[in-house]
């Protein structure tokens, strides 16, 4: 990797009452990259994203921003704050204000911006989010996945240049799920580095470009995609199962019909064309055959 | 449902601050007035501005209304009504007193203008621009907080509890009287851990986001809040120059 924005080296966390976090911990986070995080319940990916933000600090080893370590004074950690936003995963945690307008203030205001750029950042935050229309209502009217765009909207108006967001499709319905798709794919096309922890192999195969897999608080593996298809023994071995797309190109190819030339699809769709192409010229060979 | 009519009323967008001030003169001049027909005058001005001119249906008006004005006439009863124990070959002996009627004209009167005045405030005014307005009238910013967290851990903790009780409830949890004492117990003990939970939460929530002192939030534009005010003040004073002058002339 050759330009982490961010980096965590050695680093180990264990909770107060004795529980784990993370152990001699080391992986990166290239800029302008779209990073899965994986592994299974209590595998340390929360405490992970809760030291990228600088909420927690490393009992040993330092994490590392734009190749310097953190600096965790007060000022150093505003700093960090601004430029790495953290959407928890339960939104009626991270919701401070009874409106939605003044929540999403909350951030701008807090790095000291004037009130007119504050109000320019929060309606543009909103309007990214598709939540302008719901600007004046009360939190506790939304919806789940409303909620949730709003905890979105109150880290994007702060304007950071790497953005996790800790489980953001659990709990949201098929429509929602796609909504926060689309904003996800508009930020990553805005060059904000993206970094999310979820379960969804099938989710995550589609959209990253990279996988850190953590297991008992350590970096299990880390795969580029084309990697992923190659790796499906490993990703079994590490009880997370397997991407559907994966596994049914590996199949397609062991039986011959699409060729171990053929690039590996990404998602279902993609899939699906490669098995209609194939289709295709199976098709054109048997007729030029006759 | 006062916080749904608060936030749907007709005069939601009018300035906080305005609707204050004619909250404020209202309070001032029911105090200063003695005149129970005057105080009585005002309550029915006040209620009719916000059930018309704020647009809060007059049913809705009423449930909010009327529970106090219970207490309130108990309360006048206790005022007007004289109790003789038993004794000297009497029973138990309850007199109406004539001589405190005026007092307890006087005392309701009152009472029902401070309840119209602080309605017209409350029900047109959601909870979130009250504290944008006490935070402009320099509260302390520590009341504020705790203000802003509890307002909002409310509606959460409402939920939590909702959530809780229908568990229990499809497990059988509240057949009976002790097995409803057993669950109400450890809906209790299980809040009380959400409680400690969501405050630890709440508190990463707002580091996460630059937070290191005071929480801070945007306030909301109202339109032409100028007209409100002077409109605001004009009622106001004129309330309280009415109870002045009725005081004065000594009726």
């Amino acid at each position: 990797m050759t330009n982490p924005i961010l980096r965590l080296q050695d680093v180990t966390f264990n909770y107060p009452d004795g529980s784990r976090g993370l152990k001699r911990c080391t992986l990166e986070v290239e800029r302008g990259s779209r990073t899965a995080i994986l592994g299974g319940n209590g595998a340390g990916k929360t405490t992970l994203c809760l030291h990228l933000n600088g909420i927690l600090r490393p009992q040993s080893g330092q994490v590392l921003c734009d190749g310097r370590p953190v600096d965790y004074s007060r000022r150093g950690l505003k700093q960090l704050r601004s430029r790495v936003g953290l959407v928890f995963q339960n939104p009626d945690a991270q919701l401070l204000s009874a409106s939605v307008r003044e929540d999403v203030s909350f951030g701008p205001l807090n790095l000291g911006l004037d009130k007119h750029s504050v109000r320019d950042r929060v309606e543009k935050a909103l309007a990214a989010v598709g939540l302008s229309e719901l600007a004046d209502k009360p939190v506790h009217n939304l919806s789940f996945g409303q909620k949730k765009r709003v905890c979105l909207a109150g880290v994007l108006a702060m304007r950071p240049e790497v953005i996790v967001l800790d489980e953001p499709f659990s709990s949201l319905d098929l429509p929602m799920r796609w909504d926060l798709r689309a904003i996800l794919e508009r930020l990553s096309s805005e060059g904000i580095t993206v970094l999310i922890c979820c379960h969804d192999l099938d989710f995550a195969y589609e959209w990253a470009d990279r996988w850190h897999i953590i297991a008992a608080g350590q970096l299990a593996a880390s795969y580029g995609m084309a990697e992923v298809p190659h790796n499906l023994p490993r990703l079994a071995e590490l009880g997370l199962g397997a991407p559907a797309v994966a596994e049914l190109y590996q199949e397609l190819v062991a039986a011959g019909f699409l060729s171990p030339a053929t690039p590996p699809p990404r998602s279902h769709a993609d899939l699906l064309l490669r098995i209609r192409q194939a289709k295709e010229l199976l098709n054109q060979n048997r007729r030029f055959r006759l | 449902m006062h916080e749904h009519w608060a936030y749907n009323s007709r005069w939601r967008r009018i300035h906080p601050g305005a609707k204050g001030l004619l909250t404020f003169c209202a309070l001032v001049s029911a105090l200063v007035a003695t005149n129970p027909w005057y105080l009585v005058t005002e309550a029915v001005a006040l209620v009719i501005l916000t059930v018309w001119g704020a647009g809060i249906p007059l049913a809705q008006y009423l449930r909010v209304f009327l529970p106090p004005l219970g207490f309130l006439a108990a309360g006048g009863a206790m005022i007007a009504l004289s109790w003789q124990g038993p004794g000297s070959g009497q029973h138990f002996a309850l007199h109406l007193d004539p001589s405190q009627l005026p007092r307890v004209a006087i005392l309701v009167g009152r009472s029902l203008s401070c309840l119209a005045a602080l309605l017209l405030l409350a029900l047109t005014t959601p909870m979130t621009d009250l504290i944008s307005l006490l935070r402009r009238l320099k509260v302390p910013a520590e009341i504020l907080d705790l203000m802003t967290v509890g307002y909002r851990s409310l509606f959460v903790f409402l939920e939590a509890i909702h959530d809780i009780t229908t568990a229990q409830a499809a497990r059988l949890g509240y057949a009976t009287t002790r097995t409803a004492m057993r669950s109400l117990g450890s809906l209790v003990a299980v809040l009380a851990m959400q409680v400690w939970q969501r405050s630890l939460a709440l508190d990463q929530a707002a580091l996460a986001r630059a937070n290191d002192g005071p929480l801070f939030f945007l306030e909301n534009e109202y339109g032409d809040s100028r007209r409100s005010f002077v409109a605001a003040a004009v009622a106001g004073l004129l309330l309280m120059i009415s109870a002045a002058v009725l005081r004065l002339i000594g009726r």
